[in-house]
């Protein structure tokens, strides 16, 4: 990361970190639903966007995290440690699935994710005996931390995930998944441990919106099968990453901010249209831009050949 | 350039004072309701009556001579949308007052946040008693629980001499609170549930739960249900002769359409409903009348909760002197009032104990409430007719 780009980072952080003392509650609780989506979208970039192998079930991970979040609450743990826990759980449940779907390429791993999400769903409904089935957990304020402690969780997990993908992206692991996203068989024959790339992706990938499922429910408070496992948060991810640049460091973050904001404005004025006026801009950016907002950025960075210096270093 | 700059701010200003000053002046009543998603129908429904009593509180001179604003936004039929838009409501537009959403689901999660601002709520579209289980202050009911659905039929049951329930129900919140009510009540009766069986949500196929039915020989079908899977399960009870001296649902038979969908079948099916126009209640029907005059069709239960909703609002406003969260929450609790929608009267959780529920059956293809007696508009037709011979 550039020195500019640095500088940028800690502006747009200390501005964050600022924010409450000066928002309202509710701009707060909106800045800490964009927080959320960055780090979600972070999240897919880092299996997605990086080795190319597209998951269209990345809200099971979130799903799995609001459940264990709301679980451990109810069970009397703090809230900090719900949130560890949610990551780790969702980590523990992606490192065997990993294992099974990243051997399918192509479309048949993005089935295989949009699959694994519907059937987390259904067993969320029909584990009643946990999770309290369609009738949904319904916590209670007093197990919940106050909207700051929500607000900063948020805003740290989504700095912990760009910052992840930064690093990822500067270093060997990152170089090894892009190689791995071009050309899978050639990076394993110049001797890239493809299955250990991958499944470690992967699993970082799940622990991030287990994290972010588990503050999640801590702001909402009530959880159901179909507001965990939601297939429209699983298109939201995407969109966000499309729209700011696949595969960058700064993309996601952009592509969350453009897509939060356009939404807010749009959906008081047209709550049945407001869904098809961001469908529309999508495919405009895609048709146009097909690295997403980040290629105007970029398009001045490839003169420089950084990718070579690193790889000389 | 400068200048335009210059008279914008200007114009921004006075914008700003105008707008304060108006607030001042204004009562700002606020819900989301679902205008998109799966409660599309009844919670536009729901907006439009209440809607109704907004127009007709102005006219009125508005409350506490206020003018009274309504600010409402589509939940989309999600429950983490509804929370988002009560903290909306509560934070940036500041209401003074609060109505619930539609459904069980949606207002779980609304009342959290109601309750974490102590925020007092009057809902009128949920019946899932869970809602009023959970220790909140700020959550005041004006449905029917759904545990209470069915008491009048199996009490009608009982007296017939009937013993032995089949209980179907959906893995949802409110059919789930239907089928234990059920339970309950066959227990302190002394009546026996012969089978019980929870089915998938969207379920349309029964054949083989009528099959297993039919082997217990009940005297009652009883079904947790709504619109699709109860027009669905009578459809193939009619294939399959399955018969009882009762067969009854929720929801389903309430609805114009299992009427129109079912046609002679539905003749004899009994079902619940929190309200009719035809009810003898004061206001109900001129609010039917002036509903239908409106929007060209008789409100259902729906819209009357949503007027009902608004004139609870307004008695116990009234009744506290005051917009202010404690007074209001106090007059709701103190509240004994009846409304076009009926008695309204809670208990110290915040539920509704003071409107029954009443029992419709479908009779010479129109739906008429036939329980509790002095309601009816026709008497109960019993037993239920062999399938062959209508």
């Amino acid at each position: 990361m550039s020195v500019r780009q640095l500088a940028v980072a800690a502006a747009l952080v200390a501005a964050a970190a600022a924010l409450p003392l000066v928002a309202s509650e509710y701009h707060q609780s909106f800045m800490l639903q964009l927080f959320m989506m960055v780090a979600l979208a972070q999240a897919w970039n880092l299996i997605s966007g990086m080795t190319g192998y597209v998951s269209f079930g990345h809200a099971a991970f979130f799903g799995i995290g609001a459940y264990a979040g709301a679980l451990l609450l109810q069970y009397g743990f703090p809230w900090w440690l719900a949130v560890v826990k949610g990551a780790l759980i969702a980590a523990a449940v992606s490192a065997p699935i990993g294992l099974l779907t990243l051997r399918l390429r192509g479309p048949y791993f993005a089935i295989a994710m949009l699959g694994l999400n519907e059937v987390a769903r259904i067993v969320a409904t029909l584990w009643v005996d946990l999770t309290r089935g369609g009738s949904g957990i319904s916590l209670s304020p007093a197990l919940l931390p106050g909207l700051s402690v929500n607000y900063y969780t948020m805003l740290l997990l989504a700095i912990a995930a760009t910052a992840l993908v930064a690093w990822i992206h500067r270093g060997r692991f990152g170089l090894e998944l892009r190689a791995i996203r071009e050309d899978e068989g050639a990076a394993e024959m110049v001797g890239v441990n493809t299955v250990r790339n991958k499944l470690s992706a992967f699993v970082l990938s799940a622990a991030i919106p287990g994290a972010v499922g588990a503050v999640f429910v801590m702001y909402t408070s009530y959880l159901n099968p179909s507001s965990a496992f939601a297939a429209s948060l699983n298109i939201q991810m995407i969109v966000m990453v499309m729209f700011g640049g696949t595969g960058t460091v700064w993309g996601p973050v952009l592509g969350a901010g453009i897509v939060m904001l356009v939404r807010e404005f749009l959906w008081a004025q047209f709550p049945a249209l407001h869904l098809a006026l961001l469908g529309a801009m999508l495919l405009v950016v895609v048709l146009f831009l097909p690295g997403g907002v980040m290629s105007v950025f970029a398009r001045r960075k490839r003169m420089r050949p950084e990718v070579i210096t690193r790889e000389s270093r | 350039m400068k200048r335009l700059w210059l008279l914008m701010w200007f114009a921004g200003f006075v914008l700003a004072a105008v707008g304060g000053a108006a607030a001042a002046q204004e009562v700002v009543v606020g819900t989301s309701v679902a205008l998109t998603g799966k409660y599309d129908r009844t919670g536009r429904e729901q907006l439009q009556g209440f809607q109704m009593w907004v127009e007709e509180v102005n006219a009125r001179g508005g409350l506490l001579g206020r003018k009274v604003r309504l600010v409402h936004y589509d939940d989309e039929s999600k429950p983490e949308t509804g929370a988002k838009l009560y903290e909306k409501l509560i934070t940036d537009d500041k209401v003074d007052l609060l109505i619930g959403p539609y459904s069980s689901d949606v207002t779980m999660a609304a009342s959290t946040v109601a309750e974490k601002h102590n925020f007092p709520m009057v809902s009128s579209g949920a019946s899932a008693s869970e809602i009023w289980e959970r220790g909140f202050k700020n959550i005041f009911g004006l449905y029917t629980l759904a545990e209470t659905y069915m008491d009048q039929i199996l009490e009608f049951g009982k007296s017939k001499g009937l013993k032995k329930i089949a209980l179907v129900y959906e893995n949802t919140a409110f059919p789930r609170g239907v089928a234990s009510g059920v339970k309950a009540k066959a227990k302190s009766l002394g009546m026996q549930v012969v089978y019980e069986e929870e089915y998938g949500k969207a379920s349309t196929d029964f054949t083989s739960m009528i099959v297993k039915i039919k082997a217990r020989k009940p005297d009652m079908i009883v079904g947790g249900s709504y619109l699709p899977d109860s027009t669905a399960f009578v459809r193939q009870a009619k294939e399959n002769r399955l018969t009882a001296k009762i067969f009854a649902f929720a929801v389903g038979p309430g609805l114009p359409d299992f009427g129109k969908n079912l046609g002679l079948d539905a003749e004899g099916v009994m079902g619940n409903t929190q309200w009719e126009p035809t009810l003898n209640i004061p206001g109900a029907r001129e609010f039917a009348d002036k509903y239908k005059a409106k929007h060209g069709h008789e409100p259902g239960y729906h819209a009357g909760g949503g007027y009902g909703a608004g004139q609870v609002l307004e008695a116990a406003v009234k009744k506290a002197g005051a917009t202010d969260r404690d007074k209001v929450r106090q007059a709701l609790f103190d509240l004994d009032t009846v409304t076009a929608f009926g008695r309204f009267k809670v208990d110290a959780t915040g539920k509704q104990v003071g409107k029954p529920g009443y029992t419709v059956q479908w009779i010479d293809g129109e739906r008429h409430v036939v329980l509790p007696a002095s309601a009816a508009t026709r008497k109960i037709v019993y037993p239920f007719k062999d399938w062959a011979k209508r």
